[in-house]
């Protein structure tokens, strides 16, 4: 697979996987733009990649985290972004309760439930791209995925 | 007969990621038609899933297109530089040269350049 066939097929997963994370548009293209100048550097490896999709997430994940730490938005942690507002999102574009859910859940389970069921990641494929253990991104996607449930349940019986 | 509800919600999964196979959809389905704590389990995830879907972002086609030239040009600095002086030179040797000699100039020049 040639580089731009590549980012044809991966540039708004890596957008929206990064926009996710940061709420800012202008910074979700900065990074994407970082991840794929990175995926180009190794572009003759591209066709040997057993997960493409993982491997090139796991360099946004790896910038995201690196531009944060540089850029000092906040002193960087991972539960940082939490308290963060959703600048950025317009009603008519997306879902405000659901992202309010999201919002409550910390920081990596967050990003799991979105790997999970925007992106139909696997666990192992989460495990490489956030850096944990398998076990750890299944065990924080059963209680994540628990309490979303318990949560959008009370709203419907509201 | 699945017993976990790790395993079951192991095999929703599947399904909706589309990766069971037609041996282990006929379980799937099974477990849908005769357990009612499955049909329930597969309705919370299948309403989870559908309510994540609109969280998913896309970037205008322009947007696309302008972040890979910007990508492309960040991987090749000179690329753009080139083509301006590789430009300028061929118009100077146009006007030194006599015109049966610009193609073959052309030719040489395009098949030393590999991209």
């Amino acid at each position: 697979m040639n580089f731009k066939k590549f980012y044809t097929l991966y540039a708004d997963t890596v957008y929206s996987f990064i926009y996710f994370k940061v709420k800012d548009r202008f910074l979700a293209e900065d990074l994407l733009q970082e991840t794929f100048l990175a995926v180009y550097k190794n572009h003759g490896n591209l066709a040997t990649i057993r997960s493409p999709k993982a491997w090139v997430l796991s360099i946004a994940q790896r910038k995201i985290v690196d531009k944060l730490r540089k850029e000092k938005h906040q002193p960087f942690s991972t539960d940082s972004l939490a308290e963060q507002p959703f600048t950025e999102i317009s009603p008519m574009e997306t879902n405000l309760f659901l992202e309010e859910l999201l919002n409550r859940l910390d920081e990596t389970s967050r990003q799991i439930i979105y790997g999970i069921y925007v992106e139909q990641l696997s666990y192992k494929e989460l495990a490489e791209i956030l850096n944990l253990p398998e076990g750890t991104v299944k065990s924080k996607a059963y209680y994540a995925r628990a309490k979303l449930k318990r949560w959008l349940e009370a709203d419907k019986n509201d | 007969m699945i017993e976990s509800e790790e395993k079951k919600l192991d095999i929703i999964l599947q399904y909706l990621h589309n990766q069971l196979n037609n041996q282990e959809k006929l379980v799937f389905f099974n477990l849908l038609k005769t357990e009612t704590a499955f049909r329930a389990l597969f309705a919370a995830e299948w309403r989870l899933y559908k309510e994540l879907q609109p969280v998913k972002r896309k970037m205008s086609a322009a947007q696309k297109e302008h972040i890979l030239k910007e990508v492309l040009e960040q991987a090749n600095p000179y690329s753009a530089g080139e083509k301006v002086i590789t430009k300028f030179i061929q118009e100077l040797l146009s006007l030194i040269l006599p015109v049966p000699v610009m193609p073959f100039i052309k030719i040489a020049k395009e098949l030393s350049v590999s991209d």
